[in-house]
């Protein structure tokens, strides 16, 4: 009988080790961002490991708010119920464990609604009391410490400002901020000198004014203005604060500002982040991130930038990981998150998974500019998921501070990161310059001399001359002669217009071939640009919608403008317009490939020189169009002004018929549509 | 012939015995909660009781004394309310009065007016019983048949005295004209499903029957143990007693999963109006569910032997606001109950289900009381009866490649080509070379147009891979060489975007079309094939492979689907599709053709000859307490058992050890090509594949589970232990193997386990 023991250390002890098990088909799936801005799906960051309805005895009722502290120790400000036998209900703040335990409770019989929990390093508690309008703030053995209510300092607002605490922050060196229901002037800043000194507010947000808004509210009566929604700003719905005193708040209805990070100043170090619709709190993690729960089940992480690292959770009621309605997040020092579902009165604890570790790590090696530390766990993230954006970033940044400028540039194309790849590119082009400038030079100069070789020896021996039939014939070619018109229209608009008016020149066979070059250039440029002026994503081609566009413009206008013309007293038939709109067109076809040639060796910072070559470009057309119209139809200055303004008015009205024509076609499908279905239900499938 | 007059003459005895003991007092030994029972015949190890006015069956196990059956009824209950029905009863048919939704309800022995019959059989029982009132009559046929309680009612004996004899057309026409008479006469408008309901109020149809629902039910915490439920790997629901309001239960999860033809799913919120972000949950692909009285050892594993295609397991946990027991059940599904797509006027299916509910109630008792019990019972029984069959569950690595996918280029698409014949050739021998001596691999999106070009109805590769002859020539060689690969195909879906105008695929029950939608950049519309389509274009795949020489493929997409449908007015049902792709994976095999299919549904298990994706976890419901190794446990030995694609595991170090825990195969999907391109084609949501990414990985878990194979050998799974955050799991062989999922060392059995690692101990068997 052979019997053997064998160990074997596990060849895969990769990283460091989780306590616990997370053996789960997640309910929930992760996504991120990629460069482009898109969501895109990645491996599970957190996964739901316990759920807890209460601690010990006390059952959470409606619970509001949670703050953890790092070592794990749970405060959750609810109403409670407790089982057995002489059961009591109330509100306070309940204190236990991730395992459910009751480590005490704090305001039995003081608090009436406790909405907001922050702890403090030392222990002490503030809880924000919205029945009872003030700030509570306990020691750590549960006795009452402090009480802070309205303030009386005239600069808080008029007597209708009132003190309705949500939720409360402290810094260390006390200060209180408090977010106040319905207080748009931003979070309430209180000192606890003297028993609580309003010092102001922070972190005011602005009210937002769009076009549409203003266009209405200059059309309204006075009446009507009194009765629409004033525009104020909004209240921001939660903070938090980090170790290093910066004040994360989220605002519902901000946009891309739903979350900032302010420093004592109040300025916000982030310059907009996705949208969060319906933010319920707001984190702050271990490694420069920022954890946003949002109250329809969503959990959100940005890193310190703003930018979306994952995105989890959801709605549904059965299955761990999911929520009704979250009202608050917070995370301990070993990175779990917990979470709170008011309706639910649930408790749900996430654990990270190996690559939300991974990529934590290398995010916080590279936040700390630890670059060639980063890079370890970066390969580790990228080995595990190829196309995550964010880690592709920071592994271009980080290669590139090594100097490794090739591959940086690689993985900064990878990650759609154009400030990268431009700073990548700048440093290769240096390098190239560098290295082949004699040869430029040489080779430059070398041109030069055989042109001028060339030249003195072409009128020794009139080699061209002997080539000058070429031209002629090809003169004689009608379309080829008037395609050559164009250049001359380029230069000389007022003469070329004549031209085309009294002359004869142009015809439908050359303004089609300008256009279609026109077209061809313009998909050329379009997808084929440099990348950092490319405004289309790799891979993405819409040829048929961009050919479209382009032969409804022209069309379009070249029919408008022509009705218009034709009631003006216009000189043009529709063969000159059409012909004085696409020589027009001829900047275009001679100065694009300029730019063209411009967005493959030009960097961000010289990325000017392209946009001032397309000003120039549209500028000229524009020049060209103007000065053809008044030429060709013999109009004056103010004739042309009013034609241009009549033309495109008529091309808006043209829109809106096909739009209506679009919309009763449309009605028209649905009817045939819902024929079809009925025949389909009689006939059978 | 001896040994057969032998038991005659026994049967006979107990025939007898069981005569002279009916109506007489309950035996000795029975406890005092029992009185009301009625002896009713033995076996060896169990003596049957009932209560026959409410058909509450109850076993006594003769060796222990202990009983185990419905929650015993204290005697005749005057004035029962519903809850009692739901406690006592042994039967409750949920019927269906008229069209209107809500008009539905329980009858039961209890609260019906009925009449009941019983006749005694050589093993049991037979109760014919009618609900006089709703002229509704069935029997139900009792038997105890050595250590298995087998119950069932025939199809024939189901009787409706009340049906609505319209057609479906009749009831639209009804509740439309009505629906437009009540406008005419009220001036309000009155909606179709209660015109409906008005013109058919006396009808009554019989939508659900469940049997012996709360059989072996235990009252919140009395008992120690749990339920089962085959979700995922398996899940154990505990007996206690919940504190915590709001955990929804686990009802109305069917067996096979939900039956497209009649339910779409339901709408759901989603990130920013665009994206999807929950998943959905597992199937339950076994028609089994289970009960384990760990305290006194008794418990039993049920196997829905028949109309298990239109069966849910139903699960009750007790606790704040529920039924104080904790019930585990069968609940047949006869007929469904939908919306006319276009009208909206409710409507129950015409025809109910015409096959037998049988439930086969397998007792366990002792230390065979718990899960692992379980699962080794439901593999004998899966081996007795031939529903599975044994293969060669040999050690190999498995490598999954996808070949050919497409992206958008200009006004039509373009392959995308991510892992040619050559290339999977090139790999295999650089695996080979580093030690991966032998590897199983299914070869994806291989057919001309690439993964969803579909449906696939012969052998024809893409090119761009290499064709047909390169693609022949690769498997041939390669299965020399111990390498098998199955040319893998969708069988149940066909792309909107390949196929702008067919009769091919299956409609709703409903009158709406059967899709698939997705937010995919390429392809964003599927529509499911006519099951007699599908089970067509299998044979056809499967004939031409043949013929070129490949002896075994891969089938998928039936297996995530079962469905009803209809077609030119006519009604097909779930059970019909079943059997099509029954035959078509049968004719596979008869071709002599291996097959391996990704979690592969109950009824096709008997045609696989290796198992894949087999889950490690569950659909992670509140209501589940544990999540146990079953499916593991059951497939250990007798099939080989691969898991999910390693790539896409978040937590690797945890899965590896999962594997290591269930005796599982590794699975990686792989590319040659590098996984940035496939990022406009519909496989975007794959975000690690490239080869060169996971060659170390594949040849390092190669080496470590290779190991573990030779040590565990085929062996099944004997014995499986929770202790903490260590498992201990025991092979039939002998051999041990300790995993350990703690942050912290462990000693057990003389060995350490480091953390988050195993070890292993050799057998005495080879």
């Amino acid at each position: 009988m052979r019997r053997s023991v064998c160990i074997l250390l596990a060849a895969l002890l990769l990283c460091v080790l989780l306590p616990g098990t997370a053996l789960a088909k997640t309910p929930y799936k992760t996504y991120t961002v990629n460069g482009y801005g898109e969501v895109q799906e990645t491996q599970t960051a957190y996964l739901a490991q316990k759920a807890l309805s209460g601690f010990g005895e006390y059952a959470f009722d409606s619970p509001r708010d949670l703050f953890v502290t790092p070592d794990g120790t749970i405060y959750v400000t609810s109403r409670y119920k407790t089982s057995g036998r002489f059961s009591t209900s109330g509100a306070c703040v309940l204190i236990g464990n991730a395992q459910g335990e009751l480590l005490g409770t704090i305001g039995q019989g003081v608090l009436e609604d406790p909405t907001g929990v922050f702890v403090a390093g030392d222990g002490t508690v503030y809880v924000a009391d919205l029945g009872a309008r003030k700030i509570f703030v306990f020691n750590p053995d549960g006795t009452v410490k402090a009480t802070y209510g309205r303030p009386d300092n005239p600069l808080y607002g008029d007597e209708k400002t009132r003190f309705e605490p949500t939720k409360v922050a402290v810094n260390e060196g006390g200060i209180l901020f408090v977010v106040c229901n319905g207080n748009t002037n931003g979070i309430v800043e209180i000192s606890p000198i003297d028993g609580g000194t309003f010092l102001g507010y922070f972190g005011t947000n602005f009210a937002s004014t769009d076009f549409r808004t203003i266009l209405y509210r200059a059309i309204m009566t006075k009446e009507q203005r009194a009765k629409s929604a004033s525009n104020l700003p909004n209240s921001p719905a939660n903070l938090d604060i980090d170790e290093r005193g910066l004040i994360c708040t989220v605002t519902q209805g901000d946009g891309p500002r739903t979350l900032k990070r302010l420093n004592i100043a109040g300025i916000n170090l982030i310059e907009g982040s996705r949208v969060i619709e319906n933010p319920a709190d707001v984190a702050t993690g271990n490694h420069d991130n920022i954890y946003v729960a949002d109250t329809q089940g969503y959990i959100f992480e940005f890193n310190t930038e703003g930018e979306l690292v994952f995105v989890f959770g959801g709605k549904g009621t059965d299955r761990m990981g999911l929520f009704t309605t979250i009202t608050a997040i917070d995370v301990d020092g070993q990175d779990r998150l917990y979470v709170l579902d008011r309706d639910k009165a649930r408790l749900q604890i996430f654990e990270r998974t190996e690559f939300a570790r991974q990529i934590h790590e290398a995010l916080s090696l590279y936040s700390t500019g630890e670059y060639t530390q980063s890079k370890g766990p970066l390969e580790e993230v990228l080995e595990m998921n190829s196309m995550f954006d964010v880690a592709n970033k920071a592994m271009g940044r980080a290669l590139f501070q090594e100097g490794a400028y090739e591959e940086a540039l690689a993985y900064a194309r990878l990650a759609k990161d154009k400030q990268g790849y431009s700073d990548a590119f700048w440093e290769l082009r240096n390098v190239w310059l560098k290295n082949n400038i004699t040869g430029l030079i040489i080779g430059i100069a070398a041109l030069a001399v055989a042109v001028i070789v060339f030249k003195r020896l072409n009128r020794k021996y009139r080699w061209t001359a002997k080539l000058s039939w070429i031209p002629q014939r090809l003169g004689r070619n009608r379309t080829l002669s008037n395609l050559h018109y164009a250049f001359y229209y380029m230069h000389h608009p007022i003469d070329g217009s004549y031209g085309i008016a009294r002359e004869g020149r142009g015809n439908w066979i050359a303004s089609t071939i300008l256009l279609v070059i026109f077209l061809v250039e313009f998909l050329i440029n379009k997808y084929l640009c440099g990348f950092l002026t490319k405004t289309v994503q790799d891979g993405r081609y819409e040829f048929l919608s961009d050919i479209g566009m382009v032969l409804a413009v022209a069309v379009g206008l070249t029919l408008c403008h022509y009705l218009v013309c034709t009631i003006n007293d216009g000189e043009a038939n529709i063969k000159r317009i059409y012909t004085y709109f696409c020589y027009s067109l001829t900047p275009y076809i001679v100065l694009m490939p300029v730019a063209f040639l411009l967005s493959h060796v030009l960097t961000l910072n010289e990325a000017f020189l392209i946009t001032m070559v397309r000003v120039l470009i549209w500028g000229w057309i524009a020049v060209l169009a103007v000065l053809g119209i008044r030429e060709v139809n013999n109009y004056t200055a103010r004739e042309t002004t009013k034609v241009i303004l009549l033309t495109l008015f008529t091309v808006l009205i043209m829109a809106l018929l096909i739009f209506i024509l679009y919309v009763l076609w449309a009605q028209v499908f649905n009817f045939i549509g819902s024929i079809y279905g009925e025949a389909v239900y009689r006939i059978g499938k | 012939m001896a040994n057969k007059s032998k038991a005659l003459l026994l049967v006979l005895l107990a025939c007898l015995s069981a005569w002279a003991l009916a109506g007489a007092e309950a035996p000795a030994g029975l406890p005092e909660e029992y009185a009301a029972y009625e002896y009713v015949c033995e076996s060896d190890q169990y003596i049957l009781y009932c209560y026959k006015p409410y058909l509450s069956v109850t076993l006594q196990h003769k060796e222990t004394g202990r009983m185990i059956g419905c929650v015993p009824v204290p005697g005749e209950i005057k004035n029962p309310s519903q809850k009692d029905a739901q406690t006592y009863s042994g039967l409750m048919i949920q019927i269906q009065q008229g069209t209107a939704s809500t008009n539905t309800k329980y009858i039961d022995p209890m609260r019906s007016s009925h009449t009941i019959a019983y006749t005694d059989l050589e093993d049991g029982f037979a109760a014919d019983i009618r609900f006089t009132e709703y002229q509704i009559s069935l029997r139900v046929e009792v038997r105890l048949v050595d250590d298995e309680l087998r119950v069932r009612i025939p199809h024939e004996s189901i009787r409706e005295g009340l049906l609505d004899q319209r057609t479906e057309e009749e009831i639209l026409a009804d509740a439309l004209r009505e629906e437009a008479e009540g406008s005419e006469e009220s001036g309000s408008e009155e909606s179709g499903e209660a015109a409906a309901a008005d013109a058919s109020a006396n009808s009554v149809n019989i939508r659900s029957v469940i049997l012996l629902p709360t059989f072996g039910a235990t009252r919140q915490d009395e008992h120690e143990g749990y339920m089962l439920i085959p979700d995922g790997n398996g899940a154990l629901v505990r007996f206690r007693q919940r504190a915590e309001r709001g955990d929804p239960d686990f009802t109305n999860t069917y067996i096979y999963g939900p039956d497209a033809g009649f339910t779409t799913p339901p709408a759901r919120t989603k990130l920013w109006g665009d994206y999807e972000t929950l998943t959905d949950t597992y199937s339950l692909t076994l028609p089994v569910f289970g009960m384990a009285r760990t305290d006194d050892g008794m418990g039993y594993i049920a196997v829905v032997e028949s109309g298990a295609d239109r069966c849910s397991v139903d699960v009750n946990a007790s606790g704040a606001e529920r039924l104080d027991y904790n019930r585990i059940c069968a609940s047949f599904l006869l007929r469904e109950y939908y919306r006319q797509n276009k009208t909206k006027i409710g409507m129950v299916e015409r025809d109910r289900t015409h096959h037998d509910l049988e439930v086969r109630y397998c007792l366990l008792s002792g230390e065979d009381a718990n899960y692992v019990g379980m699962a080794r019972r439901y593999r004998e029984y899966l081996l007795d009866n031939g529903e599975v069959i044994q293969a060669d569950t040999s050690y190999a690595t498995r490598v999954d490649f996808l070949g050919l996918e497409q992206e958008n280029f200009l006004f039509a698409t373009r392959g995308v080509v991510m892992t040619t014949a050559d290339d999977i050739r090139e790999i295999s021998e650089d695996l080979r070379s580093a030690g991966v001596s032998t590897l199983f691999s299914l070869y994806k999106g291989w057919q001309s147009g690439g993964l969803y070009s579909v449906p696939v109805k012969g052998f024809s590769a893409d090119g761009a891979l290499g064709g047909n002859g390169s693609l022949a020539a690769l498997i041939a060689e390669e299965a020399a060489k111990g390498h098998r690969i199955d040319l893998y195909t969708d069988a149940l879906r066909l792309n909107a975007a390949k196929t702008a105008f067919t009769y091919d695929v299956a409609g709703m029950v409903t009158k709406a079309d059967m899709t698939e939608e997705n937010t995919k950049p390429v392809y964003g519309k599927f529509y499911y094939l006519l099951p007699e389509l599908s089970a067509e274009n299998i044979g056809s795949l499967a004939e031409s492979l043949k013929a070129a020489g490949i002896r075994s493929m891969a089938v998928g997409g039936i297996n995530e689907r079962l469905f009803s449908w209809s077609k030119k007015d006519t009604y097909h049902t779930r059970r019909e599709a079943l059997d099509l792709y029954a035959g078509a994976l049968s004719g596979v095999r008869e071709r002599g053709m291996g097959l391996s299919m990704e979690a592969p549904l109950g009824y096709q298990l008997r045609y696989v000859d290796t198992y894949l994706n087999a889950p490690l976890d569950t659909s992670e419901y509140f209501v589940f307490d544990d999540e146990v190794p079953f499916l593991s446990i059951v497939f250990r030995g007798v099939l080989p058992v691969y898991g999910n694609y390693v790539n896409f595991e978040a937590n690797k170090t945890e899965f590896f050890l999962q594997m290591v825990e269930t005796g599982t195969y590794p699975s990686f999907y792989i590319t040659q090509e590098s996984t940035s391109a496939l990022i406009y084609t519909n496989s975007n949501d794959l975000y690690s594949t490239r080869y060169s990414s996971f060659r170390d990985t594949i040849i390092e878990y190669d080496r470590a589970l290779r190991a573990l194979a030779e040590v565990t050998g085929g062996s099944g799974i004997a014995d499986h232990e929770i202790l903490g955050d260590l498992r201990r799991v025991t092979y039939e062989n002998g051999a041990v193997v300790l995993v350990n999922y703690g942050a912290e060392a462990a000693e057990i059995d003389g060995i350490t386990v480091e953390p988050m690692s195993y070890a292993w101990k050799a057998g005495d068997e080879p």
